[in-house]
């Protein structure tokens, strides 16, 4: 595989990109692949090159998710693992196809120090993750519950590409971390003020949900 | 005399940080920073305890602290972009911080080792802190969060008696007050804490 081609789709300094390509390995994920789990260690950390991921933390056999992270830019996903071997505090899943960067950790902080590229990565990376963990906390905190499941509705129509979304109110209620009544509830209401419609085995969103 | 006493820091940067810095002091509960502020600064803590909130005026939400012993930089993670910044931050103590620039601190970062490891030990804690919190408040009941933000106080403060005003303990955990004095009287009844007349302090034979 020339992965020298592909690395300067997301990367622009060409020295940088070839001790890439000597040292560092490519992994691709179907959707629903998990490969994250939360308490592990590794000897690499992950960039996220392609595709979307969604980050969760388990309670109880439950999975509550966190938020989801795209690949706008390249994003470091495992802040905690970055230049040694620290657990990682969230579990991660596929959500698309997705491609992902792993660098060895003895290689980080020499690339941190010598590439301003690589060096700026790592500081953008902790600035997406951290206003997204905002948003998310501030919406759990102050959003009723009506606003809430829209959002998330909305985000999986999107990522789903479909106003009709296939989703059960089980997982629902997990990712949201609240009782399926709770949900039911709610979605019958988001109906009554059409937002969306109720199918035998989907959730239709309707236009005025945006 | 000031000094910056960072164990990894080269005399030079030390130099550079004393003469370019802005000497900005704090007394208790004052606002260092709001939310949508512009501060294109990254501050170096000189002395004392600083917490970090979702600082809106409807809720205030602690999310962590930040004290010299842990971290001797306070960043407001905006440091390509001078957007407003989307979190408050308060003096708890008194304290003293030096801004300092951020085009002179991304300089700065590519000439000092020193710098940029501790600017990535800043952005690691606060990404650390804040999951934490996050966690925290998605998952625990208010039972656990107070319980936990006591043992928290008592720790950052480094005093075992707590001695916050309800006001500022409901603020902190986004919770009305009648929500916070009937979870402190639970706490109580399970043994948890000790309510004296102006202050809180844990169970010592129950903690962690």
């Amino acid at each position: 595989m020339d992965l020298s081609i592909s690395l300067a789709d997301f990367f622009s300094d060409t020295t940088l990109i070839s001790q890439i390509s000597k040292y560092a390995e490519i992994k691709t994920y179907a959707p629903k692949d998990c490969f994250f789990y939360e308490g592990h260690t590794h000897n690499y950390s992950t960039f996220l090159l392609k595709g979307t991921l969604k980050l969760f933390i388990e309670q109880q056999q439950k999975k509550i998710l966190l938020y989801h992270l795209t690949s706008n830019n390249v994003c470091i996903v495992s802040l905690t693992n970055l230049f040694s071997e620290y657990p990682i505090d969230f579990s991660s899943e596929a959500m698309d196809h997705c491609t992902l960067l792993s660098i060895p950790l003895h290689k980080m902080t020499e690339w941190s120090s010598q590439y301003k590229e690589f060096r700026d990565i790592i500081i953008t990376s902790h600035q997406r993750h951290y206003n997204s963990m905002l948003n998310v906390v501030q919406m759990f905190t102050e959003e009723p519950l009506e606003r809430r499941l829209l959002s998330y509705l909305k985000l999986e129509s999107i990522h789903q590409d479909s106003l009709d979304i296939k989703i059960s109110h089980q997982q629902i209620s997990d990712e949201l971390n609240c009782s399926r009544e709770a949900i039911s509830r709610t979605i019958k209401k988001l109906e009554q003020s059409n937002k969306l419609t109720r199918k035998v085995r989907s959730i239709s969103l309707t236009s005025s949900s945006f | 005399m000031l000094s910056i006493n960072h164990p990894n820091f080269e005399k030079e940067l030390c130099d550079l940080i004393l003469q370019e810095g802005i000497l900005k002091k704090y007394t208790s509960q004052s606002i260092v920073a709001n939310k949508g502020d512009y501060k294109d600064y990254t501050v170096f803590i000189l002395d004392g305890l600083l917490k970090v909130t979702l600082g809106k005026e409807t809720n205030n939400l602690l999310l962590y602290h930040i004290s010299k012993e842990d971290n001797s930089v306070l960043t407001f993670m905006n440091i390509f972009t001078n957007t407003p910044i989307q979190i408050a931050v308060t003096a708890l103590q008194e304290s003293t911080l030096l801004f300092v620039s951020n085009t002179k601190i991304l300089k700065w970062s590519s000439k000092f080792d020193s710098l940029e490891q501790e600017l990535f030990k800043a952005y690691h804690k606060n990404n650390k802190c804040l999951l934490q919190t996050v966690k925290n408040v998605m998952t625990n009941s208010l039972e656990q969060r107070l319980f936990e933000y006591i043992k928290n106080k008592t720790i950052v403060y480094n005093d075992s008696h707590i001695h916050i005003s309800r006001n500022e303990i409901a603020s902190d955990l986004y919770a009305s007050k009648e929500a916070i004095s009937r979870t402190i009287k639970k706490l109580e009844n399970d043994n948890k804490i000790i309510r004296k007349s102006r202050s809180i302090i844990l169970n010592s034979s129950n903690i962690f």
